[in-house]
């Protein structure tokens, strides 16, 4: 590593610690640790959403299987855009907005928790907080982690030691405000990143046209040429070309084109990634307290304009990228595609940044990607902090404490047993590879039905909000313990138990958890609250009018 | 666009359709408020909090 290299990350950890210190000194009360004091300038906001939802493993992992599976991954990119900015903060952000401000709320479980004036809520909420999203932040810490071994040529357990304190010391410092405002840096620099990525892709492919031209050829010269005619029991499992086989199998017919409708790869393409990511994102605990950190609506319509376009660099880049790299290497690669050269889907975008982009941008890029997981990680620890201290411990305690104090010891623990998960594992387990998709279905299908119904139908009990989240809870853990096939298989309960992956067979395995138990929590929630007791008028009140 | 199916073209027009209704809906509304105040005994809970974080 060269002098401008050091210069440059003692230039970076100095701006984050400046931004945690700040975030402390703003820090006065309960509601500044937990909501940032509910005055976060729109930038902020947009920006710390943004560089929250999309993580590490969003860039890299998708980025990787955009170029195994092609443009079809576009349509997260339309769910991202749409579903996650547009619907989740025009129509969802300032209701949650008021009613937090009404109801003092601070958290997202506490939200919940106040609308169906039930403590219960609170503590079922923190509950699967906590059982859920550890293993989540130990996917992007051990994620980020082996980015800076591999970079920098240090030890996994240093390297993973230094980036935890360096993200514990500006949570615990700063709370909220300190996360969002290190959020604010780091969203900057993925954006700036994934502008020049996607310049120098499109120029050294010969511009747009012809890119998107090539991956045509090159698709029928490293998959249909080859592999069209071999039967996959031929090729050795998880090699490159029995990717490639699979994805034929699957129903694809080209990195240009759409998967056959309904087939294997259509059902994954659509119901495991663009709805189970595009609409799991409206039920994100972590993602919906930001509603409550602005101080009006015109926060949130400005968050709108810098939140659309800071996700469409994201994620339309990195997929456009990730399916452009196929002929990027058969060009300069001796005609290969991306995972024939790169070996695997998860080492495609770093192998690409590596061989295909000039040095200072692969240390840029670098940084992009650091900024990815110490931005999702904030986040996480800090909510995972607010679930114990605010939500469980606050909760159960007869006596007062202070929520500060209370928050900040959680934070600790959480993040102890998020290291020491990912000390143990420093290469990741099954279930710890598929705990983002794991997240985002249960959180969907738990907590959607009670925080719409919520905010917009004052007919929705407490009776049908706790049955829709215990329906929500047992039906996707069923499905994900015994039915979906990359669940199901990398968990192997239902291999332990039957003897087999998935209890059904067929197409249907490849329907996402969402899907199923999406809609029996929505049913669930509608049937109960019109059979169940009203909620107090005067309550009702105190939740919808100002 | 000639080269991709008709899957990926609406996946395109969605995207730029999407982005540009959400940077018109900043620029339309970048000025709208709707600033609600905290209820009164928001304000009490915060000020009793205060004193009870300074008792601690």
């Amino acid at each position: 590593m060269g002098i401008f290299e050091n210069i440059i990350i003692i230039l970076y950890l100095a701006v984050l610690g400046y931004l945690g210190f700040k975030g402390y000194k703003q820090t006065k009360s309960t509601e500044d640790y937990l909501v940032a004091g509910r005055d976060t300038h729109p930038f902020i906001m947009a920006l710390s959403y943004g560089a929250t939802f999309i993580s590490t493993a969003a860039i890299v992992g998708f980025g990787g299987v955009a170029a195994w599976l092609g443009n079809s991954l576009l349509w997260l990119t339309v769910f991202n855009i749409f579903v996650g900015i547009f619907i989740a903060f025009v129509f969802l952000g300032n209701p949650t907005r008021k009613m937090g401000y009404r109801l003092n709320a601070h958290t997202f479980p506490e939200l919940l928790a106040k609308r169906f004036d039930s403590k219960f809520i609170q503590i079922f909420g923190a509950a699967i907080i906590l059982l859920f999203m550890p293993l989540y932040a130990t996917a992007v810490l051990i994620g980020g982690t082996q980015f800076i071994a591999l970079y920098f040529g240090t030890d996994y357990h240093m390297s993973l030691m230094v980036f935890s304190i360096i993200i514990t010391a500006y949570v615990i410092a700063g709370g909220l405000k300190g996360v969002m405002l290190t959020d604010a840096l780091q969203g900057s620099i993925m954006f700036i990143a994934m502008l020049i990525l996607v310049v120098v892709t499109f120029d050294s492919l010969g511009g747009v046209e012809a890119a998107f031209t090539k991956l045509d050829h090159v698709w029928q010269a490293t998959v249909i040429d080859p592999l069209a005619s071999k039967s996959i029991k031929e090729l050795a499992p998880g090699s490159p070309d029995f990717m490639m086989k699979l994805s034929l199998l699957w129903g694809f017919e080209g990195w240009n084109s759409m998967p056959i409708f309904l087939s294997k790869g259509w059902l994954f393409v659509i119901t495991t990634i663009t709805m189970g990511v595009g609409v799991g994102v409206l039920a994100q605990p972590q993602l919906i307290v930001r509603f409550m950190t602005v101080k009006s609506k015109q926060e949130l319509n400005r968050a709108v304009l810098i939140g659309s376009v800071f996700i469409v660099a994201m994620t339309g880049i990195i997929f456009i990228v990730g399916a452009l790299s196929n002929a990027w290497y058969y060009e300069f690669n001796e005609g290969k595609n991306a995972l024939q050269s790169a070996g695997s889907i998860g080492k495609v975008i770093p192998h690409f940044i590596n061989t295909a982009m000039p040095k200072w941008f692969a240390f840029i890029f670098l940084f992009a990607l650091i900024s990815a997981a110490m931005s999702t990680l904030s986040s996480q620890f800090h909510t995972m902090g607010t679930a114990v201290g605010r939500d469980l411990f606050e909760q159960i305690s007869t006596k007062k404490h202070n929520s500060i104090t209370v928050t900040r010891l959680g934070v600790i623990v959480m993040i102890i047993f998020s290291v020491s998960l990912a000390y143990a594992f420093d290469d990741q387990p099954a279930i710890i590879a598929r705990s983002t998709a794991i997240f985002f279905a249960l959180c969907a299908s738990i907590f959607l039905p009670s925080f719409i119904g919520g905010l917009f139908w004052k007919g929705m009990t407490k009776a049908g909000a706790i049955s829709s989240m215990i329906v929500g809870l047992l039906v996707s853990s069923f499905w994900l313990l015994f039915v979906h096939f990359k669940e199901a298989k990398s968990l192997g309960l239902s291999k332990a138990m039957f003897g087999k992956h998935s209890l059904l067979s067929g197409d249907i395995i490849f329907v996402d958890a969402l899907m199923i138990a999406l809609p029996l929590s929505i049913i669930t929630a509608i049937l109960v609250s019109l059979i169940s007791k009203k909620m107090n008028e005067a309550h009702l009140n105190k939740c919808f009018n100002d | 666009m000639e080269y991709f199916d008709f899957g990926i073209n609406v996946a395109f027009a969605l995207i730029i359709i999407s982005t540009l209704a959400s940077v018109l809906y900043g620029v339309i509304n970048w000025n709208k408020d709707g600033y609600v105040k905290p209820p009164q005994f928001v304000k009490e809970w915060n000020k009793t909090e205060k004193e009870i974080e300074d008792e601690l």
